[in-house]
């Protein structure tokens, strides 16, 4: 029951949050302020002019796991920062729930996996996920130079577990990435997001 | 007398271990083994007893998951991922979709997940090949699940059963049949008459329902979208407003594959007012049509040669092909050591003009054509021609007509199999007039033929080929079989004089084909034809000089140009459609008074054709019978018929676009919308009783 009342509650919350600044496509991505696992604070509009990227993450979830210990993940980090992309992974667990790590423990991690993001954004009370209504780890968003959203939803086209199918699979951030740059039609600027939920 | 009761002792005590065997293995065979971790444990289940062939069967998953833990519906809401069944072995069955049982809402906040916990049984149905010969098979199947508490694990395994294979098999009921049928029967029905407003664009749908449909009672209402149509999970509203319940629900961003649909679940008070009860409906679009085109090449290529086997047996083959055993009764008199070689040029023949048949099909297709199987009897010219031909062959039956090398090669099938050319020519004959023959098996086999690449069409046709002139390659190549032909004798003189007759009678049929496709005065083009080869055939059988032989020639060239003018010179179409009274139930077919007929009333469309001897059959046996007629009447069902005699474009597109190329068709459409139920090629009246009934039960 209370279950119920609390899901009514932030439901309408977060439906009334939507209608504030829901993040559409080809609408100004929404600017929030978050601490980095190095102690600095990010603010999103400090890097309008650049290319942003934001990846949701819980390293214990089954689907962020196929990326990162195929290193898929990293070479897409590596890639798109060598062109100039502000690459933020986003850490939206909850105290106690899976995923959620201790700055310090988010460095050792970080230099563990050898992924590169510009930082790791610490969003324990879930503020930011709710913002950008961040259903699943990995939930992947790209925000272009002028700070409009070009880009929100799954990683690639194979919603699985299996490392394997990455080589089989298009990468839509990728995919995404390389239109917007080119000034072309991105082919698919939404698309249903896969992986576990995050754990607010 | 202790003999007997030893004997009877022993057989005892054989059957009473065989009985006590069977039980425990029965009631075990029906499963896999378990698969368990500590989170989910995971069975595979048979419905039936045992295999049979040809046989669409139920087969379940059940899944009993630990405390706490869910596993997720088709759609699995905001996160996770539906379990899904990939076939492992052996490679000809086909699974159908699953049926999935209603799910309950798992809050996860700020996100929701569709899925089940506790015990959940996944039934599917199976797609039993037709021609399993073995007496058990072992069917092995992966499934892929993803369980989460609120963390999540992804897992999978195989199962493998072992069960027997036998024709009654199917109808047993095994242990686990009540426990899958409890659980299809949770499974939401689809609703008749349920509305859909609004639109992406105001970024919601509205679904309504009349409360009327719905049971009585109703407490309240929650609704699941379904995969892919880009509904959002969460921020539904429902409500009631007079008569009706009005759910609006958002959209998501994603772009949709389907249609808005999903299910309604909702809870109702029971007789007694102190529980409710919970009752499911599907607001959905029918079903598609099943993918005929998924099957795999190697049933199909199987499907084509039993097709051309049975093509054999078929009405318009018959004829020829007793004329061709007596040949090879003829030929196993005079001991020739070549039958193998020879049987190698029929198949020869057989298989080259159904090549050239695909051939000439698909550069058809590639042009743009709408045409089928059977093509070559649309066209009145070649009916008259055929007629022709089998006009000349029937006289050469009757023995008053002698062979002659040069124009009735061909044609010369009741005199001496003279030689390979004479063999290639007879696979030509044979195939030209089984054509119109579309017998069970082919039609399916051909139909996907002709919509893959033209490379696995071709090897189709092959295929079909062989099968067609497999029996008289086994008679060639394996001698000790002629044992079974009967011995030579002055009887094959009167056999083949009296297989003149069906030669004629097909003559006849032929005549009355190209009354249908190019009017009267084509057959009598064709009759004054017959006057001129008659004259010819007279002549030559009265002198051999020279004179007579030429003029005779002359005459048959003659009459035969004469009939093949005939339907060029009086055109095509002009025939008389076979139901001329006002007074018969059946309309003529077009897309347009389909729909203009299935507003109201069912409606049943038989794709039929003059010279298809299938179609033929089917509407006098089953068609035109006074009790079919009766229950057609009272079901409500409309009759349209397609006549394909002429190549109708129309039609012909209508065909393609269920996957056959040729006729006969039959599809009961139900009225409004709703995907036609396809009845079998070969008709019988309870199979359209049954049909009938189906279509009741359909909402």
């Amino acid at each position: 029951m209370l279950r119920k009342a609390q899901a009514l509650v932030l439901t309408s919350l977060l439906a009334a949050s939507s209608l504030m600044a829901a993040p559409e496509i080809a609408k100004p991505a929404p600017d929030f302020t978050l601490t980095g696992h190095d102690g600095k604070s990010y603010k999103l509009s400090d890097y309008k002019g650049r290319y942003i990227v934001l990846e949701w993450w819980n390293k214990d979830c089954p689907y962020v796991r196929k990326h990162y210990d195929s290193g898929n993940m990293q070479a897409l980090q590596k890639d798109l920062t060598a062109k100039n992309v502000a690459w933020f992974t986003v850490l939206s667990s909850a105290p106690k729930k899976q995923g959620h790590l201790a700055p310090t423990e988010i460095s050792e991690v970080m230099a563990k996996e050898k992924a590169s993001p510009l930082a790791v954004l610490i969003d324990e009370k879930g503020d930011v996920g709710r913002l950008y209504e961040a259903k699943t780890t990995p939930h992947m968003y790209i925000i272009d130079p002028q700070g409009q959203l070009v880009y929100k939803g799954a990683i690639d086209d194979k919603p699985t577990t299996d490392a394997s199918d990455i080589k089989s699979s298009t990468n839509y951030v990728r995919q995404a990435f390389d239109a917007s740059l080119a000034g072309k039609t991105i082919a698919s600027s939404s698309t249903k997001p896969y992986g576990c939920s995050v754990k607010y | 007398m202790t003999r007997i009761w030893r004997y009877l002792w022993q057989w005892l005590f054989i059957g009473g271990l065989t009985l006590l065997g069977s039980l425990p293995y029965e009631a075990q065979a029906q499963q896999s083994e378990v698969y368990a971790d500590s989170q989910l444990e995971v069975t595979w289940l048979s419905s039936s007893l045992g295999l049979s062939p040809g046989a669409q069967q139920d087969f379940a998953f059940r899944v009993k998951l630990a405390k706490g833990w869910h596993i997720y519906w088709s759609n699995p809401g905001d996160s996770g991922h539906a379990p899904r069944l990939s076939w492992q072995e052996p490679k000809a069955y086909v699974p159908g979709a699953i049926a999935w049982p209603y799910p309950r809402k798992f809050p996860l906040p700020p996100l929701v997940n569709f899925g089940y916990e506790g015990e959940v049984f996944l039934s599917f149905p199976l797609q039993i090949p037709p021609s399993i010969t073995a007496d058990s098979q072992t069917l092995k199947i992966r499934l892929d699940w993803l369980v989460c508490e609120e963390e999540c694990i992804p897992g999978h395994a195989f199962f493998s059963m072992t069960l027997p294979v036998g024709p009654g098999l199917a109808e047993k009921a095994s242990l686990w049949r009540p426990f899958i049928e409890a659980s299809q029967a949770l499974v939401p029905r689809p609703i008749e008459r349920w509305k859909l407003t609004g639109s992406r664009d105001a970024g919601a749908f509205h679904f309504s329902v009349d409360a009327r449909d719905l049971p009585s009672e109703v407490e309240s209402l929650e609704f699941f979208p379904f995969e892919g149509t880009g509904l959002a999970s969460q921020g539904h509203v429902v409500q009631r407003i007079e008569t009706m319940w009005d759910i609006r629900v958002p959209i998501d961003d994603v772009p949709p594959q389907v249609e808005p649909s999903g299910i309604i679940v909702g809870q109702r008070r029971t007789s007694n007012s102190q529980k409710t009860e919970t009752f499911s409906l599907a607001l959905s679009p029918p079903p598609a049509l099943a993918d005929s085109t998924s099957a795999s090449l190697w049933m199909m290529l199987l499907f084509a040669f039993l097709g051309g086997l049975i093509l054999n047996i078929m009405p318009c083959v018959l004829p020829v092909l007793s004329i061709k055993i007596l040949g090879l009764v003829q030929e196993s008199r005079e001991e020739k050591s070549s039958t193998g070689y020879l049987a190698l040029c029929y198949t020869a023949g057989v298989i080259a003009s159904f090549l050239g048949l695909a051939g000439l099909l698909l550069l058809a297709k590639a042009s743009g054509q709408a045409i089928g199987w059977g093509f070559q009897l649309q066209s009145p010219t070649f009916v008259a021609a055929l007629a022709c031909l089998f006009f000349l062959m029937a006289w050469s039956f009757l023995g008053i007509f002698s062979p002659w090398n040069g124009l009735t090669r061909a044609g010369n099938i009741g005199q001496k199999w003279s030689g390979a050319s004479g063999q290639l020519a007879s696979g030509v004959v044979a195939v030209l007039v089984a054509s119109p023959c579309t017998g069970p098996f082919m039609g399916v086999a051909l139909g996907y033929g002709l919509a893959q690449s033209a490379g696995v069409a071709l090897l189709l046709f092959a295929v079909l080929g062989f099968g067609f002139a497999f029996p008289f390659l086994l008679l060639g190549f394996v001698p000790s079989w002629r044992r079974f032909l009967p011995k030579p004798g002055i009887w094959m003189e009167y056999m083949r004089q009296i297989l003149a007759f069906p030669l004629f009678a097909t003559v006849l049929w032929l005549l009355w084909v190209l009354a249908m496709q190019s009017g009267i005065d084509s057959v009598l083009a064709t009759l004054a034809a017959f006057i001129f080869m008659g004259f010819g055939i007279w002549l030559l059988h009265l002198s051999q000089n020279l004179w007579a032989r030429r003029f005779a020639l002359l005459n048959l060239i003659l009459g035969l140009a004469l009939a093949i003018s005939g339907p060029g010179y009086y055109g095509v179409g002009r025939g008389e459609m076979a139901e001329p009274s006002t007074s018969s139930p059946w309309s003529p077919f077009t897309p347009e008074a389909l729909a203009a007929l299935r507003r109201e009333h069912p409606v049943f469309v038989d794709f039929t054709a003059a010279w298809c001897v299938s179609c033929q059959v089917n509407k006098k046996l089953v068609l035109e019978r006074a009790d079919v007629l009766t229950a057609f009447d009272k079901a409500g069902v409309r009759l349209l018929r397609a006549d394909w005699t002429h190549s109708d474009p129309v039609i012909g597109e209508v065909l393609a676009s269920f996957n056959r190329r040729g006729v006969p068709l039959y599809l009961l459409y139900p009225s409004l919308e709703g995907d036609p139920l396809v009845l079998p090629e070969v008709l019988t009246p309870e199979r359209v009783f049954s049909a009938l009934s189906d279509l009741k039960s359909q909402p």
